[in-house]
């Protein structure tokens, strides 16, 4: 079941993946002639659309996804922290419908077709760029009204558990004074699991929090205060959706 | 300097720059697995700790081999006794 489960939604995605991508191909060409920050935007909005497409259309055939978005619509730039349970994240992301780079480490830029894409996207590769350059790269999505998206677990809890976080990425928020959203994921940790096995569909529930602002960011002495600050909040509101999500499947 | 007051000592630089709460602060904790300090975390306590105690750690190849808050607090311990002009930067 696990197999087929699994088949039956690569088959669909990189299906629908090569549909797309062919689709954009020669606007995306007609990027490339723009200069590098501005070409990086537009390919990241591509990829918004095709992350909204893909789990609005393409994995509805498979699961729900409910999205609470509790911002009280405000997108400032800023950084957006994700918790990390499985590698869909990376496309949920985009239902909350900003155009952002996210944080990699290293291995998601070499796989392929994607891993271009996301290079060309300007994807921040936070395990091979010193301190100095993500700041400046940091710098250059913000300055263009995005967002950063981040998992500061740095890897796949595959868990309801969050694994602790790096304080890498709350120092530049600190830095270049920004404020911090919180997106939490449930339900998808075994969606696919460390394997890349799909070994269930069930409904995924996305809340959409902050920001913590800026002003109140600056009053945290140390990157650790905040990273404690905002894992202690996400920690609170993932136990709540997690006990959701079981309420509902015993219904 | 006795080891309570470097208990002490300690101890507020953890509430004051890591808003840690006093007490989850007991020696046999570990610094990176219990507390969740990274590797920036502990450039910022040691840091801390300098500034506190007024001496310099960073060529101190002991500071390498603190593992818990009670190696923390060995390891002052014993600096104290070694800079007894520790005491009255505290002061």
């Amino acid at each position: 079941m696990v197999l087929l489960r699994s088949i039956a939604i690569y088959s669909v995605t990189v299906l629908w993946m090569l549909v797309f991508w062919l689709a954009v191909l020669l606007p995306v060409l007609a990027v490339m002639l723009l200069p590098a920050p501005r070409r990086r935007h537009v390919i990241r909005f591509f990829l918004l659309v095709f992350g909204q497409l893909t789990i609005r259309c393409v994995w509805r055939i498979f699961f729900r996804i409910r999205f609470e978005d509790r911002t009280g619509g405000v997108r400032e730039p800023g950084i957006v922290v994700v918790n990390h349970r499985s590698a869909s994240d990376a496309f949920l992301v985009a239902r909350p419908g900003f155009c952002g780079a996210q944080t990699v480490n290293g291995w998601p830029l070499r796989l392929p077709f994607l891993g271009p894409v996301a290079r060309a996207a300007g994807y921040l590769n936070v395990t091979e760029w010193d301190y100095g350059t993500t700041l400046a790269r940091a710098r250059e999505v913000l300055s263009l009204g995005e967002m950063i998206v981040s998992y500061p677990e740095g890897t796949r809890s595959e868990s309801p558990r969050m694994n602790p976080f790096h304080s890498g990425i709350f120092r530049i928020a600190m830095e270049l004074k920004v404020p911090v959203y919180m997106l939490c994921i449930a339900g998808n940790q075994y969606m696919p699991d460390r394997k890349f096995r799909f070994r269930e569909f069930q409904d995924i529930s996305m809340r959409f929090l902050g920001p913590l602002p800026a002003e109140e960011i600056q009053k945290c002495p140390t990157a650790y205060a905040l990273k404690m600050k905002v894992f202690r909040r996400m920690t609170d509101e993932l136990a709540s959706m997690d006990a959701e999500l079981d309420h509902e499947k015993t219904l | 300097m006795d080891r309570n007051e470097i208990v002490k000592t300690v101890n507020s630089i953890f509430v004051e720059r890591f808003e840690m709460d006093e007490s989850e602060l007991t020696p046999e904790k570990k610094i990176i697995e219990d507390l969740q300090l990274d590797s920036l975390d502990l450039v910022d306590m040691i840091v801390g700790l300098q500034q506190k105690f007024g001496i310099m750690l960073r060529d101190n190849p002991e500071i390498r081999n603190v593992r818990t808050l009670g190696d923390v607090y060995d390891l002052f311990e014993k600096l104290a006794k070694e800079h007894p002009e520790i005491a009255d930067k505290i002061k």
